[in-house]
C-alpha cells in the first residue's frame, strides 16, 4: 500500500487535485450563484443574464419583501410544528413495528410484514387518498399532512433489517436479568440504534419538511399552509405574476425573490445535518448489508 | 395556434394526466342524461345570452368598439366615480375556489385588505386559493369530495380556450352547478348592471348544456402580438415596418449583432407566430362549411415553416432560446432581441419592468402581407374573449341571487372606485396615486392577491400607469388590428370536444416538439408529415370528428 502510495507522481497528485477542485467547483458555485443572485439588484440581474455570482452591490429587499405581511414566518412556523409533531411520531411508530416485526416469535409478523411490503409495492392514488381524509374529517387539518406519512415502509425494512442483526443472545441474557420486553426495548435495543434511528429521523424531517403535495390537496385555508407551498407560489406564477399586476416596479425582481426562497427553504435543514452527520454513512450502510 | 410559452405546455402536460384521472369519475356525473346536459353546439346555439349594456358610468379617454377594441384610459379617473352606496350582501359567508398567478396572501386575520373586503361586500368570504399551476389537480380532489363552495374556477384555461383537461366538464357542471339562464338571460341581467356591462362574446364562452353556466372573467380578443423595441431599433437606423417576408428577413438580419449581444426575436416560436399569419395560415382550425383542418395539416403551416428554418439558420434568433423557461421577457427587457412575441397584456409590464429609463419605448410590429401589398389579418386570441368563468354550486333562488349581486359588485369597471379598490386596495396601505396611476406599495402587493379577479371582472381596458404615451401606443395599435383580425373557428363557437379537452396537451406537444426539431436543424421539413400522421393518430382525427359533427349538426358555415 505504502509502495503504491510512494508512487503516485506529482503530475497525478495535481490531477487528482484538479479534478477535485472542478467537482467541489460544480457544487459550490452554484450555491454561491443562489445566495448572491438573491442579494443582487434587478439592474445586475438582467445585465448577467438572470445568474449572478458576485454581486457588486448587496440589498436585501427580496428578504425584506417575502418576509412583509407574515406570510412566510407563518409558514415557516407551520413547517417547523409538522416536521417536529410528524419526526416524533413517525420514528415512534416506525421503530415499535419494525421492532416486532424484527422478533421471530411476534403476533401475526408475516402477514403484518406482508402488508408493510404491499404498501412499498402499492401506493394510493389521488383521489382514494382524498376520499380517506375526507371522511376522517382531515381536510383543513394539519393531520392531514402528517398522518398519511407517519409510516414509511422502507424506512420500516430498513429499521427492522438493522433490529435483527442485534445478537439475541443479549435479548436473552437481559430477559434472565429479569427484563421485560419494555425494557429491552427501551434500555438495550434504542440506545444501540442510535445511528440508524438519527438517519431515519432525518429521512422523516426532510420528508415532512418539503411536503407540498399533500398540503396543496388536504389544506384550503392558506394560512395553514406550509412553508414550501407557499415558496411555490412565488416560483411557479413568476410568469402570470408579472403579467398580471402592474404598476409593480419598485418590488425586488423575480430572480431574487426565487434564489431567496430556495435559499430559505433549505438553509433550517442544512442546520440539522451537521448534527447527525456523524451517524449518517454507518446507518444507512447497517441497514443495507443485511437484506 | 400559437405554441410560443414552452412552461405552460408543460404544466398543462401534467394538469392533462391528473384529468384522465379525474376524468373517469366525472363520467359518473353524466350518466342521469336529464335534460338539462345536453352540451350539443345546437342546443348551445339557442341560449338567450344576456343582454349588452355598455356602462356610461366612466368615460373613457379612447373609446373601445364592439368589434373587441376595448377602451383606453390615459389616466386613472380623478376622482373615481362611487358605483355602490351600500353592501351588496347583509351577512352570512361566501365560499370560493379561486385561482391565483401570485404568491399566496397573507391570512384574513392579519390581511386589512380582506377584512375591509369583507365589510365593503358585507359577507364573510372564505376563499380556498389555489396556485394556477396546481389548478387541476386541486380541482379533481375538490370535485372529489362534493363538498363544494359556492363559487366556483372550474377549471384553468389553455391557450386555446378550453378547460385544461378536465374531461366530462359539461356533465359535471349539468349534475353540480346552477344554470344561470333564468337569471342573466336577455334583459334579466340588467338587474345586475355590471354585470349587463360585459360583451356578449364573452358570455358565449359561458354556455354549456343549453345554458349560461358561469360568469366570465372578459379579455381583449387581441391576443398575441408582436412586441418591437422601437427606441433601440430607432438607434439603429432599421425601417421598423417591414412591407412583406422579403423585408422582414431584412429587418432580422440586419437588427442582429451576435458580437454586441443583439438578435432579433426571442425565440423561433414567435416567428412561426408571425409568420403563419403573414400566409393566411388559419387561426387554430379552418373551417370551410365541410371540412375542418388543423393549422398543423395546413400548406401554409409547412411554408411557414420552412422559412422559420431558414431564419433560424441565419442566426437571427437568441441563442439559447430552446433552453427550459427562457427568460424571454428579460432579453427583450435588457435589449438582447429586438422582438417578443407575448400577449397584449403584458404591455404595462415591460414598461414596469423596463431598466432603459424614460428613454424605453415598445409597440406592435403588424404582419405585412407575405409577398406584400398590405397588412395581413392578425389571429385573435385562441382563449376567445375571456381568462375564466366561475360556475355557482346549485343553490335555492334568493341565494343565486345574492351571489349574483355579490357579482355584480366584483365587476364595477375600470374608473370606479370599487374597481380601484378591489384591484389595488387602498390609497396609502396598499397603493400610490404616481403620474395618474396606482402604483403599488409592498403590502398592497401581499394583501390584495386574492385571487378574487378571477370570480368574475369588469371589461379590460388598455392602461399603463404612469405613461400615458404607450398607453395611446398600445390602443392605436389594436385600433389597427382589431377589426380585420380573424378568430379560431372552435373557440368562436364556443365548441366542445372531449378528446381535445384531454388529448389538447399531448397533441400541442407533439407539435411543438416536432416544430423545434425541424428549425434546430435535427430533423428535415419532410419530418412534419410524421409530425402530422402522429397527430392524428394520437388523438387529432378523433377531435376533428367531434368538432366537425358539432358544427355541421348547428349549420355554421
Amino acid at each position: 500500500m505504502s509502495a503504491r502510495g510512494s508512487a503516485t507522481t506529482v503530475p497525478v497528485r495535481a490531477a487528482k487535485g484538479v479534478l477535485l477542485t472542478v467537482c467541489c467547483a460544480l457544487i459550490i458555485v452554484p450555491f454561491v450563484g443562489i445566495v448572491s443572485t438573491s442579494l443582487s439588484t434587478r439592474e445586475q440581474i438582467v445585465r448577467s443574464g438572470g445568474f449572478v455570482v458576485i454581486p457588486d452591490e448587496v440589498t436585501f429587499a427580496a428578504y425584506r419583501a417575502l418576509f412583509t405581511g407574515g406570510v412566510v414566518p407563518r409558514a415557516v412556523a407551520v413547517s417547523v410544528f409538522i416536521t417536529l409533531v410528524g419526526t416524533a411520531l413517525s420514528l415512534a411508530s416506525t421503530t415499535l413495528l419494525a421492532y416486532g416485526l424484527s422478533r421471530p416469535g411476534s403476533f401475526a409478523h408475516r402477514p403484518v410484514l406482508m402488508v408493510v411490503v404491499g404498501a412499498l409495492l402499492f401506493t394510493p392514488g389521488i383521489i382514494p387518498g382524498y376520499l380517506t381524509i375526507d371522511l376522517l374529517g382531515l381536510i383543513d387539518s394539519y393531520w392531514a399532512v402528517i398522518l398519511p406519512a407517519v409510516v414509511s415502509a422502507f424506512n420500516v425494512v430498513i429499521l427492522r433489517a438493522f433490529f435483527m442483526e442485534i445478537p439475541s443472545e443479549l435479548v436473552e441474557s437481559a430477559r434472565i436479568d429479569g427484563a421485560s420486553d419494555g425494557q429491552i426495548f427501551a434500555r438495550i435495543v434504542l440506545p444501540l440504534s442510535r445511528a440508524v434511528l438519527s438517519v431515519i429521523g432525518l429521512f422523516y424531517a426532510v420528508g415532512y419538511w418539503n411536503a407540498f403535495f399533500s398540503a396543496l390537496l388536504y389544506l384550503n385555508d392558506a394560512a395553514k399552509w406550509p412553508v414550501q407551498l407557499v415558496l411555490r407560489t412565488y416560483v411557479v406564477n413568476q410568469q402570470q405574476l408579472g403579467v398580471d399586476q402592474v404598476g409593480t416596479a419598485d418590488l425586488p425582481p423575480q430572480e431574487a425573490l426565487q434564489m431567496a426562497i430556495l435559499v430559505i427553504s433549505i438553509v433550517p435543514i442544512l442546520l440539522v445535518y451537521p448534527f447527525i452527520q456523524r451517524h449518517f454513512t454507518k446507518g444507512v450502510l447497517v441497514g443495507a448489508v443485511k437484506g | 395556434m400559437s405554441y410560443l410559452h414552452r412552461r405552460v405546455n408543460r404544466r398543462t402536460l401534467l394538469s392533462g394526466a391528473t384529468a384522465l384521472a379525474a376524468g373517469s369519475l366525472l363520467a359518473g356525473c353524466g350518466d342521469g342524461g336529464a335534460g338539462g346536459n345536453d352540451n350539443s353546439a345546437q342546443a348551445n346555439q339557442d341560449v338567450k345570452l344576456p343582454a349588452y349594456v355598455p356602462s356610461t358610468v366612466v368615460t373613457p379617454d379612447l373609446p373601445g368598439n364592439a368589434n373587441g377594441l376595448l377602451n383606453a384610459f390615459r389616466a386613472y379617473p380623478s376622482p373615481p366615480v362611487a358605483q355602490f352606496s351600500a353592501p351588496p350582501m347583509k351577512g352570512g359567508t361566501v365560499s370560493a375556489f379561486v385561482l391565483t398567478g401570485s404568491p399566496v396572501p397573507p391570512p384574513k386575520g392579519n390581511n386589512p385588505f380582506w377584512q375591509e373586503l369583507d365589510r365593503r361586500l358585507g359577507v364573510d368570504l372564505r376563499l380556498t386559493i389555489t396556485p394556477s399551476a396546481e389548478m387541476a389537480t386541486k380541482f379533481s380532489a375538490l370535485i372529489t369530495g362534493d363538498d363544494l363552495p359556492d363559487l366556483i374556477v372550474p377549471a384553468l384555461f389553455l391557450p386555446n380556450g378550453v378547460p385544461a383537461g378536465i374531461g366530462n366538464l359539461p356533465q359535471w357542471m349539468g349534475a353540480k352547478c346552477t344554470d344561470l339562464t333564468p337569471h342573466l338571460g336577455g334583459d334579466a341581467v340588467k338587474e345586475y348592471p355590471n354585470l349587463a356591462n360585459i360583451p356578449t362574446a364573452a358570455w358565449k364562452q359561458c354556455v354549456y348544456n343549453g345554458g349560461i353556466y358561469g360568469v366570465p372573467v372578459p379579455r381583449g380578443v387581441a391576443g398575441t402580438l408582436m412586441f418591437r423595441r422601437d427606441d433601440v431599433i430607432a438607434k439603429l437606423g432599421v425601417d421598423p415596418d417591414p412591407k412583406s417576408f422579403a423585408e422582414f428577413r431584412d429587418f432580422c438580419v440586419k437588427v442582429t449583432d451576435a458580437k454586441a449581444n443583439r438578435w432579433a426575436i426571442v425565440n423561433a416560436g414567435g416567428l412561426m407566430h408571425l409568420i403563419q399569419q403573414m400566409v393566411g395560415a388559419p387561426n387554430g382550425w379552418r373551417w370551410d362549411g365541410g371540412k375542418l383542418t388543423h393549422v398543423v395539416e395546413t400548406e401554409e403551416f409547412r411554408k411557414a415553416l420552412s422559412d422559420v428554418v431558414d431564419l433560424y439558420k441565419a442566426g437571427v434568433v437568441h441563442p439559447d432560446s430552446f433552453a427550459n423557461n427562457a427568460p424571454v421577457k428579460r432579453w427583450f427587457n435588457a435589449g438582447e432581441a429586438m422582438l417578443t412575441a407575448d400577449r397584449y397584456t403584458a404591455w404595462p409590464q415591460f414598461y414596469a419592468e423596463n431598466i432603459a429609463g424614460p428613454s424605453f419605448k415598445i409597440s406592435g410590429m403588424r404582419p405585412p402581407k407575405y409577398d406584400g401589398g398590405g397588412w395581413a389579418p392578425t389571429w385573435q386570441s385562441n382563449a376567445g374573449s375571456i381568462n375564466n368563468f366561475t360556475v355557482f354550486k346549485k343553490a335555492d333562488e334568493g341565494r343565486v341571487k345574492d351571489l349574483l349581486k355579490l357579482c355584480d359588485y366584483l365587476a364595477a369597471p375600470f374608473g370606479t372606485a370599487e374597481w380601484l379598490f378591489r384591484r389595488y386596495g387602498q390609497d396609502g396601505p396598499h397603493y400610490t396615486m404616481q403620474n395618474g396611476g396606482p402604483v403599488y406599495t409592498q403590502a398592497g402587493v401581499s394583501q390584495t392577491a386574492l385571487g378574487i379577479r378571477y370570480i368574475v371582472d369588469a371589461p379590460d381596458t388598455i392602461f399603463i400607469p404612469g405613461r400615458p404615451e404607450a398607453t395611446q401606443t398600445s390602443y392605436d395599435y389594436q385600433k389597427t388590428i382589431i377589426d380585420t383580425s380573424v378568430p379560431d373557428p372552435v373557440v368562436a363557437n364556443n365548441l366542445f370536444s372531449d378528446e381535445w379537452s384531454r388529448k389538447q396537451p399531448v397533441l400541442g406537444q407533439i407539435v411543438l416538439n416536432g416544430q423545434n426539431d425541424i428549425i434546430a436543424g435535427r430533423q428535415p421539413l419532410s419530418q412534419l408529415d410524421q409530425v402530422i400522421s402522429d397527430w392524428r393518430s394520437q388523438g387529432g382525427d378523433k377531435v376533428r370528428a367531434e368538432f366537425t359533427e358539432q358544427l355541421q349538426k348547428s349549420g355554421i358555415r
